[in-house]
């Protein structure tokens, strides 16, 4: 029998992990750059509605529609109501509209939509945050991956460029999984899409 | 998995492919599986079929299962080339068509990752399957589908374009995953502690044991450190699926109960491991190489809805019965086992998530061996050992977790409320807060 030494815990600090799973799905995991610059739509808001329904010219592809009241815009151009469609494939996710619940506030990081009109949050639920308060009200942000390995390699990524973070946004970089303040977040977003502080 | 819900015949029994309609028949894509954004061909036709046919054998090879498949030809739909190759979204309709009526279940090379893109996806994804038609009131599927992203074979790996590369061995793994699913199964929870580990370099005790249904690929690729693609615990839920002549002969049950402490509340959503107890007389853990998982109340509902504010009928998925709510029930091969509860992983949320809920129920106290003498103040390390032989089930393991907070007071009856009201709930005010009665 071996045992696992303990030393091994400081090593998940340097995990990459190469694949997940999501509904049915194996996505390459992403980083919080990658998912800046990917995204043509950065924005945050509240749910006010998410139907399933065809899509209105291939009706055999399941799509949700996701209707946002729209508080934040990041990156991209966005009115006070956001609706975007995407495609879903899972019975589950035609079940319970991808887990898009009305009144839930979310961070988006959306693809670029398709010709079809059709798009996605970055490397799936990678780019999504749901937004959750503590008991004092803080804000915090979390992706549907736990944020695991989201800070990889993102300070080296912005120090060529020339980017500056702030003591409080370098501190979060250092995290490798769990929620983090949604303030300290969107600072970065904003500096990663060249936005400035 | 997926498991039937309230309009079945049967309720609480997992969505599968009728055995008795064996085998399971699938067309491919009739182009390429891979090819370059030039259009060069990196990966054939031929050479792509092939290795889809090798990723169903390694399901239908094992031993104890009646599961079979069966390649029929190229995919045919309306509007679609006689040739099969499927490269529009247009066409990727066509198909999903033919899908979801059941005449079909396709494998499609999206062989640049075009249709991908049309469907506003982005070039992260390697793959995904999914469940076109359902036979709800019989509990079986009847159709799916897999996309297979031909963009990480391409030879190609540049991030700065977004093309990633996978090694064929990385590649066909992900895409032996997703035909679990296309089978009915669903995510694995065993030997959580590689995220201990550096990604990509696990140690092989954990690698051996680490199921093929996983959420995510973060270790070596099996194959490439010489073992078996499918751990015990994926040959184990493929046999109970799908069971041959040979299964009663091959494996034996351990079934039970979670509880919270009160002893009488049932918890949901707890992963459950039987692990084989280790020789130490050998080099090797087998207690990590030889395990199989099961989430306490697997066949109930993640969703059993509420009729207050008549806006949420619950799933459509998963049984009602509250006997269902903490049980569980594991195959295991003949030997010697120690069984354990623990959470879910934080991570593995949404599509990642295993057994029926979308977020996992991170529960205090949920870290336990079972042993004879289960109660909420005992010793959650003290575990005896429990000998199951072929054929036998062994039930009413059952564990009472450690510390969790009351669900009632002392004033009130436990047991009243453990069972759906028959009649409609009603409130009634009384000091300090509003109580719900049934059948007032």
């Amino acid at each position: 029998m071996r045992k696992t030494a303990a030393g091994f815990l400081f090593l998940l600090l340097s995990a990459d992990p190469s694949a997940w799973a999501q509904r049915g799905a194996y996505t390459r995991p992403a980083d919080l750059d990658y998912i800046v610059q990917q995204a043509e739509t950065i924005l945050r808001g509240h749910i006010v509605s998410a139907s399933v329904e065809p899509h209105p010219q291939f009706p055999a592809l399941q799509t949700v529609v996701v209707t946002l009241k729209v508080d934040k815009v990041i990156k991209g151009k966005a009115e006070s109501t956001h609706i975007f469609r995407q495609f879903i494939w899972d019975v589950r996710d035609s079940a319970d509209a991808a887990g898009y619940r009305k009144a839930d506030e979310l961070l988006l990081f959306l693809n670029p939509p398709s010709e079809y009109g059709l798009t996605s949050p970055v490397g799936l639920e990678q780019g999504r945050f749901r937004i959750e308060r503590d008991a004092q009200g803080n804000r915090f942000a979390i992706n549907g991956r736990g944020n695991t390995a989201l800070f990889e390699h993102v300070a080296e990524k912005a120090s060529s460029r020339g980017i500056v973070f702030s003591r409080q946004v370098q501190s979060m970089l250092s995290k490798r999984a769990g929620r983090v303040p949604l303030d300290t977040l969107e600072e970065a977003v904003q500096v990663l899409a060249g936005g400035g502080r | 998995m997926l498991v039937t819900g309230p309009s079945s015949l049967t309720s609480g029994k997992p969505y599968v492919w009728d055995v008795a309609a064996m085998p399971i028949h699938y067309t491919v894509d009739g182009g390429p599986m891979s090819m370059t954004s030039t259009g060069a061909i990196v990966v054939d036709h031929a050479t792509g079929l092939a290795r889809v046919q090798a990723m169903f054998q390694t399901w239908q090879s094992v031993s104890t299962t009646a599961i079979s498949f069966s390649y029929a030809g190229a995919i045919t739909a309306a509007g679609l080339s006689a040739d099969g190759d499927v490269d529009t979204v247009s066409e990727y309709n066509a198909v999903q068509t033919s899908c979801k009526n059941g005449t079909q279940s396709p494998i499609v090379f999206d062989s640049n990752g075009a249709i991908l893109k049309g469907l506003g996806l982005d070039p992260l994804i390697i793959g995904f399957a999914g469940l076109c038609k359902l036979d709800s009131q019989a509990g079986h599927i009847l159709s799916a589908h897999v996309l297979l992203n031909g963009k990480f074979q391409d030879g190609v790996n540049d991030p700065a374009t977004s093309n990633y590369e996978l090694t064929s061995d990385e590649f066909d793994e992900a895409i032996t995953h997703e035909l679990g699913h296309f089978s009915g199964l669903d995510h694995s929870q065993i030997n959580v502690e590689v995220f201990n580990q550096f990604a990509g370099s696990c140690n092989l005790d954990d690698l051996a044991g680490l199921p093929l249904m996983f959420p995510l690929a973060y270790c070596q690729s099996k194959k490439s450190a010489g073992l078996p693609l499918l751990a015990p615990d994926d040959r184990a839920w493929i046999s109970k699926l799908y069971p041959n002549a040979g299964y009663p002969a091959a494996y034996g049950t351990i079934s039970g109960l979670i509880y919270f402490s009160d002893g009488i509340t049932q918890v949901q959503g707890l992963n459950v491991i039987a692990r084989v107890l280790d020789d130490p007389n050998t080099a090797q853990d087998e207690s990590k190489r030889t395990a199989v998982s099961v989430v306490s109340g697997y066949l109930f509902t993640g969703n059993p809805g509420q009729p207050i504010t008549g806006n949420n009928p619950g799933s459509s998925y998963g049984s009602r019965s509250p006997a269902l709510i903490g049980y569980y029930e594991i195959p295991v091969p003949p030997g010697t086992y120690t069984v354990q509860v623990e959470n879910i992983d934080a991570r593995f949320t949404g599509g990642s998530s295993v057994g029926p809920l979308y977020f996992p129920a991170i529960t205090y106290g949920a870290y336990e061996f079972w042993h004879h003498n289960e109660s909420a103040y005992d010793d959650p390390s003290q575990k005896d050992p429990i000998t199951v032989t072929a054929g036998q089930s062994v039930s009413g393991i059952n564990f009472i977790l450690n510390g969790t907070p009351p669900r009632f007071d002392q004033y009130e009856n436990g047991l009243a409320l453990l069972h759906p009201p028959a009649a409609g709930w009603s409130s009634a005010r009384r000091p300090g807060g509003t109580l719900l009665r049934r059948g007032m």
